[in-house]
């Protein structure tokens, strides 16, 4: 079980990460913009954030700059993002625990990739398309 | 007659100088056939004036022996008087012998004596004009007496004056005939040259205007003939002078209209067009050259050449590097290219390019006065780039606003297949969502094609006489549901009349349904939404007033762009495509009119909609079918 702060202004997104995570006994916290993830992130340990990069007040760049220094317990950080220029954001995000998810994505798959961030033994194994995940080409998992 | 003639066209439009000289070398001339004609009567009348001469001097001579008939009649008295006794015979011998005295012209001696009288001699002529003396002669031996009557030659004088008068006479009769003809032949001769100085004068005192006339019409002269050809040569000259001014002036009109025209042309290009001459020399550059490089009259103007010299050391040393990009004869090194382009970026940060500002090509000027002339074309791109970004931004903005639902739609699709959602609550929620993502991805998709629709041209837009009672009555119809939902009040005031107004009903709804949309969307419940209609003579001016959350003024410009949204916390989760107003500015614009936002933060927005009213005919013709629309409330 770990904790995970999910950083996304669209609430049907947020709605159906949270389901899934949840689901899979993870505790989840939602957050509706960049400010009150980081808030999150210093009150309590974390394990993992899943953050939307176009958000008000504070958006998912700044928000992943600022979060491993907010949470030291903070294992990595998924960018899910409809931009198109995610080269550009990776540019921005030089740090190796922060992957990039372009959206649409499969909730499964992302499920699968943040229990491979978590759990030690999975991530000695390579996710496979480096940093950049192809989470919108694979289907749901059962 | 020979003709020489030289033409000789300085430069167009200036003074043609014609150059032409005559002469006359087979004419002896009037002027030697009137000195010959003038000798021949000045030998006559010195002819003439021997012979009066001659005559005078005898006339004096008959004077004086008229003058000297006394003393001559005393000798002659004397001498007969000597010899009156002698005999008959020697008085006859006597008198034959005073006869033939000059001066005498008869003379008769009358004796009476003793046999009675006895004439001798003849008497003088009846009539004659000489003089006649007479005297009483006695004898010396007394016994006769004698009456000597002389008749004295006074004809001698008379008639040589006579004869000199005459032949005088005849001599100057002869010389005035002579005269006379050679005068009428001069006159026959010189008659050219005199209508030729009238003509001239005539010519000068702007009289005649025309060579033509000027000529003689009676060519029986080689003076006339000579002065007909001339005016011939001269004709032809000026028709050809004519003909090269036409030319010219048809050739001047040409050139300075292509001139003209193409630098209209040169300057009505966006491209920027300057000529280098040497090193950095501008000799030529149009309006965009001119903006683009701050090329102006006044900097740098050189007097000598009347040309500008490049000064921005950037731009130079880019010239240079192209320059040096070529081999001596001007042709591009390796390359079959005949030029090469050169990028200005703005100065970046941290020493980096930054954003392409313009391009610059440099070709070689083919022909040109020197090897270093080159004909640099600069285009500005920053209306390319920033249609390419606009492009770009809104691919970007598309390609978000589609992912969102789709990511909604595929989550959710995955969700209700999975066994571990299996409970009816979960798969509800799963299936509202994918239908309300859809609906909004479909909207989102319609407003997109709206957009395009729009943007590609104004074409499809139809124009006719729009009803706007009718229309705004048919849009709150069509929201009053949505408004009903949210317990929002919605009213619709118009006044008793409604002007009409010219545009494309459909367009026109979809502007009302926008307006009317974001207001229930951004009214909280309880609140109230009213549309009114105003009109002057110019304008009808549509408002739709919500009491709903206001927009902040930093938004008021920002809102009618495409895919602008407020991010704020109150709006947060109120769906939208960022599209609507976007399209509603961009039909009131193709309507005419304008549109505009009035809003304050937690009171409500008013946005406010100006049409141009139809003409009053327009009006006229399809106002009937307003009066029977129902009112909405």
């Amino acid at each position: 079980m770990a904790r995970i702060v999910i950083a996304e202004d669209q609430a049907h997104i947020r709605r159906v990460l949270s389901m899934w995570l949840t689901r899979h006994q993870h505790e989840v916290i939602e957050a509706g913009n960049g400010v009150a993830a980081l808030d999150a992130l210093r009150k309590m340990p974390v394990d993992l954030l899943i953050t939307d990069v176009n958000m008000p007040v504070m958006d998912g760049i700044e928000l992943t700059r600022r979060a491993f220094e907010a949470c030291p317990t903070l294992r990595g950080v998924f960018v899910v993002t409809s931009r198109c220029d995610q080269a550009g954001i990776l540019d921005q995000l030089t740090d190796p625990r922060v992957r990039i998810y372009p959206k649409p994505f499969s909730p499964s798959q992302l499920l699968q990739e943040a229990q491979g961030v978590l759990e030690p033994a999975a991530r000695d194994a390579p996710s496979g398309n480096g940093r950049v995940a192809a989470a919108a080409s694979g289907g749901p998992s059962s | 007659m020979t003709v020489e003639k030289t033409v000789t066209t300085t430069n167009p439009g200036a003074t043609t100088t014609v150059a032409s000289s005559s002469r006359f070398s087979d004419s002896p001339g009037a002027i030697a056939w009137f000195g010959l004609v003038t000798v021949a009567i000045v030998l006559a009348a010195a002819i003439g004036a021997s012979f009066a001469s001659h005559a005078v001097i005898r006339m004096r001579e008959a004077d004086r022996s008229a003058q000297s008939a006394p003393a001559l009649m005393n000798v002659l008295s004397d001498a007969v008087r000597a010899r009156l006794d002698a005999s008959q015979v020697e008085i006859q011998r006597m008198l034959g012998d005073l006869s033939r005295v000059p001066g005498v012209e008869a003379c008769r001696l009358t004796i009476r004596g003793t046999g009675g009288e006895a004439t001798h001699g003849a008497a003088g002529a009846r009539g004659a004009t000489g003089r006649y003396l007479r005297a009483e002669l006695v004898g010396e031996s007394g016994g006769r007496t004698a009456l000597l009557e002389v008749w004295f030659s006074a004809d001698g004088g008379v008639s040589a004056m006579a004869s000199t008068l005459s032949a005088g006479g005849m001599v100057g009769a002869g010389a005035l005939l002579v005269f006379g003809l050679s005068f009428a032949a001069f006159r026959r001769a010189v008659r050219p040259i005199t209508l030729i100085r009238k003509n001239l004068l005539d010519y000068q005192r702007g009289q005649e205007t025309t060579l033509g006339l000027l000529a003689l019409r009676q060519a029986d002269n080689t003076a006339a003939s000579a002065w007909n050809g001339l005016l011939s040569s001269i004709e032809e000259m000026q028709r050809e002078l004519d003909v090269a001014r036409c030319r010219q002036i048809v050739s001047d009109v040409a050139r300075t209209r292509q001139l003209c025209s193409s630098q209209d042309i040169l300057d009505a290009l966006p491209i920027g067009v300057v000529e280098l001459r040497g090193e950095a020399e501008v000799s030529y550059w149009n309006y965009s050259a001119g903006r683009m490089l701050g090329l102006s009259a006044e900097s740098g103007k050189d007097g000598k050449s009347g040309s500008v010299s490049l000064s921005d050391p950037g731009l130079l040393s880019a010239i240079e590097r192209l320059r040096a990009a070529f081999a001596p004869d001007g042709q591009l090194a390796g390359d079959t290219l005949n030029h090469v382009d050169h990028e200005i970026r703005a100065p970046g940060t941290d020493g980096t390019p930054g954003e392409l500002l313009s391009v610059i090509r440099l070709t070689p000027i083919a022909g040109g006065e020197q090897r270093g002339d080159f004909v640099l074309m600069v285009q500005d791109v920053s209306q390319l780039i920033d249609a390419e970004r606009s492009r770009d931004s809104f691919i970007a903005h598309i390609t978000h606003e589609l992912r969102t639902p789709l990511t909604n739609i595929r989550a959710y699709a995955e969700t209700l297949n999975e066994d571990l959602f299996d409970d009816e609550k979960t798969r509800r929620e799963c299936y509202n969502v994918i239908m309300s993502e859809t609906q909004r991805l479909t909207r989102l998709v319609e407003g997109v094609l709206s957009v395009s629709a729009i943007e590609a041209g104004a074409s499809k837009f139809e124009r006719a006489p729009v009803k706007l009672d009718h229309s705004l009555r048919q849009a709150v119809q069509d929201v009053q549901a949505n408004a009903d939902a949210r317990s929002i009040d919605l009213a619709l005031r118009l006044p008793s009349k409604v002007p009409l107004v010219m545009g494309d009903r459909h367009r026109l709804h979809q502007v009302w349904i926008n307006l009317l949309g974001n207001a229930i969307k951004y009214t909280p419940a309880k609140g109230s939404v009213s549309v009114t209609l105003q009109s002057d003579e110019r304008v009808v001016r549509v408002c739709v007033c919500d009491t709903g959350i206001g927009i902040a003024p930093e938004h008021h410009r920002n809102i009618f762009e495409k895919f602008y949204r407020v991010e704020d916390p109150t709006v947060e989760g109120i769906e939208g495509t960022g599209l609507g107003l976007a399209i509603t500015k961009d039909i009131v614009r193709m309507h005419g009119g304008t549109i505009g936002v009035e809003s304050e933060m937690g009171r409500g927005s008013t946005f406010f909609v100006e049409l141009p009213r139809a003409r009053e005919s327009v009006g006229a013709a399809a106002g009937e079918a307003v009066h029977g629309a129902n009112r909405h409330r």
